[in-house]
């Protein structure tokens, strides 16, 4: 893998861990949505299928 | 029916172990290592129902019953970043391991290093952080066959019993009845867990009504920091890294990497075991969560079983055996793993390097009254549970996790000097015990958990030593 692609791939896996540490940028009401379910909770779902769609990817073009 | 659905299962299983023996329990790689040959989906069940274990079925229940909705996220999101470690160790463990015919972690250690002492400590190090997690599951088995029997098999004959049939199997068809067994057993947990969600909210009234009632009662289990403001900022960020960390630790999960038939497969199997969590950790915390409305007010050790007890409330009698018997599929398929790794790492990190005479048949022997050992072991520490399954599970996956930054530097670095490592490994280890048992004030960890901490240590220490010393030789001949 050619250095330069190598961080981008560092980055966008960064960002995802960043983007699970909620605290930092958004205040959760306490309350209940689809199915019952915390009003959060779709937010760390969507989180997840979003790590595998980059692993997926990053697993597909560099994981040799 | 109870018993008649639980002698079918050990048929099934044990009729499967027979067919593992009759292909490769002749030579060290065929009955520890499968003959490296495992496709895709043998790999990744067998890597998802060694590490889905007790700790999903009893410890995800109990503790989604303690925290809330936010243990969901801890596991599922945690887990699935855990995949990222397959591609940074697995990759290299696996190419290593089929080029110098490494069957153990510390005979990769040792073919990097040329030090027996660091090999040996790191194989102390994963044989002893693991009987926490081996004995888990025995306790687990202990806890349903007591429930869905209503007694009438006391914990620890439950325990024994169970114990006695997993070494059997494993003793006659090794790694591959393992893998294969691991197939049945992880397909039949999943689907049997999520029938079990199905039944019991719909006795509840529906799982939103039921959500709603429990908010009504128990909001703080709707909270994202959790119950009791269990995962504040510095909690949450420490434990959606720690499973990165440890996963890959796990000595039965180390030597998953080197079983892959080639890269694509253990490509294919990460992949999976990133993206499985998203679905299957929210079934146990749903009927954890909702068991407030059936049983409120468990504490502790009781709320582990939680799920057990929802079953048996709110099914009929041979649905509730069914799905036990799922869960016990889970805590045999982690259980039988880890005696197998433990039996391969101390016949050929402890009794090889001795006895280099020693041929191919005697080591599979060793390694067959070593898992009797080990079950013995485990079952004397499941006698006498000293926590709950959730902490059992996270005292032994801390200690492994110090082993992360020798494994990586050991893959990855130019200069790795063994005494440096050694001293590592001590240190991190003793601070981890210190933490553990309140030997050092937990203010010095800034609200973090304790192995961040020692990690970061370990990893200075490590970072000295490369810095002060020459470039290793590498390809120490495994003896």
């Amino acid at each position: 893998m050619k250095k330069r692609k190598a961080w981008y791939w560092w980055l966008a896996f960064i960002a995802l861990f960043l983007l699970s540490q909620d605290y930092l940028f958004v205040q959760w009401s306490n309350g209940t949505s689809w199915l019952g379910f915390p009003t959060w909770l779709g937010w760390f779902m969507l989180l997840h299928l979003g790590f595998i769609l980059v692993f997926y990817l990053f697993a597909k073009k560099h994981w040799e | 029916m109870v018993y008649a659905i639980l002698l079918i299962y050990i048929a099934v299983v044990f009729l499967g172990s027979l067919r593992g023996a009759k292909q490769d329990a002749t030579t060290p790689e065929g009955y520890f290592l499968a003959n490296r040959s495992l496709g895709t989906l043998t790999l990744f069940f067998t890597i998802l129902a060694t590490n889905f274990s007790a700790f999903y079925f009893l410890g995800f229940a109990g503790e989604g019953y303690r925290v809330g909705y936010t243990y969901y996220v801890v596991m599922a999101l945690g887990t699935g970043f855990a995949a990222f470690s397959f591609f940074l160790l697995g990759t290299k463990i696996w190419q290593l391991g089929k080029e110098h015919g490494h069957i153990t972690p510390g005979e990769l250690i040792y073919h990097h290093t040329g030090s027996n002492a660091l090999r040996w400590l790191y194989a102390l190090v994963m044989i002893l952080f693991t009987f926490p997690y081996l004995s888990l599951q025995i306790v687990g088995a202990g806890y349903i066959l007591e429930t869905i029997t209503q007694q009438q098999i006391p914990y620890l004959w439950g325990a024994s019993f169970l114990t006695l049939f997993t070494i059997a199997y494993v003793w006659i068809g090794g790694m591959r009845s393992v893998a294969k067994t691991d197939l049945k057993q992880g397909l039949l947990a999943i689907g049997l867990m999520l029938a079990a969600v199905l039944v019991i909210t719909n006795s509840l009234g529906g799982l939103t009504d039921a959500n709603e009632q429990v908010f009504a009662l128990e909001p703080g289990l709707f909270s994202r920091e959790g119950a009791g403001d269990k995962y504040p900022p510095q909690k949450w960020f420490s434990i959606l890294i720690f499973w990165l960390f440890c996963i890959p630790m796990f000595p039965q999960i180390f030597m998953r990497f080197y079983v892959a038939k080639d890269l694509d497969k253990l490509k294919k199997s990460a992949l999976l075991y990133g993206g499985i969590p998203l679905i299957i950790s929210l079934f146990p915390v749903i009927i954890g969560v909702l068991g407030h409305l059936s049983f409120p007010g468990l504490e502790g050790k009781a709320a582990d079983q939680i799920l057990p007890m929802m079953l048996v409330e709110h099914s009929s009698e041979w649905f509730a055996a069914l799905v036990l018997t799922g869960a016990l599929a889970a805590f045999m398929s982690t259980l039988d793993s880890q005696l197998l790794a433990l039996s391969t790492i101390v016949t050929r990190d402890f009794v090889l390097p001795f006895r280099r005479e020693l041929a191919l048949s005697q080591q599979v022997k060793i390694g067959r009254i070593c898992v009797i050992l080990f079950a013995i072991i485990g079952l004397g520490i499941a006698a006498r549970p000293f926590d709950t399954i959730f902490d059992m599970g996270k005292l032994a996956f801390s200690g492994l996790s110090m082993l992360f930054p020798i494994t990586l530097a050991v893959l990855y670095w130019k200069v790795v000097r063994p005494v440096w490592a050694v001293i590592a490994i001590i240190i991190g280890e003793v601070l981890l015990l210190a933490f553990y048992y309140n030997w050092l004030p937990n203010q010095l960890l800034l609200g973090f958990d304790a192995y961040l901490l020692a990690m970061i240590v370990v990893f200075l220490i490590l970072g000295l030593g490369a810095v002060r010393g020459k470039p290793q030789i590498r390809g120490k001949e495994i003896e």
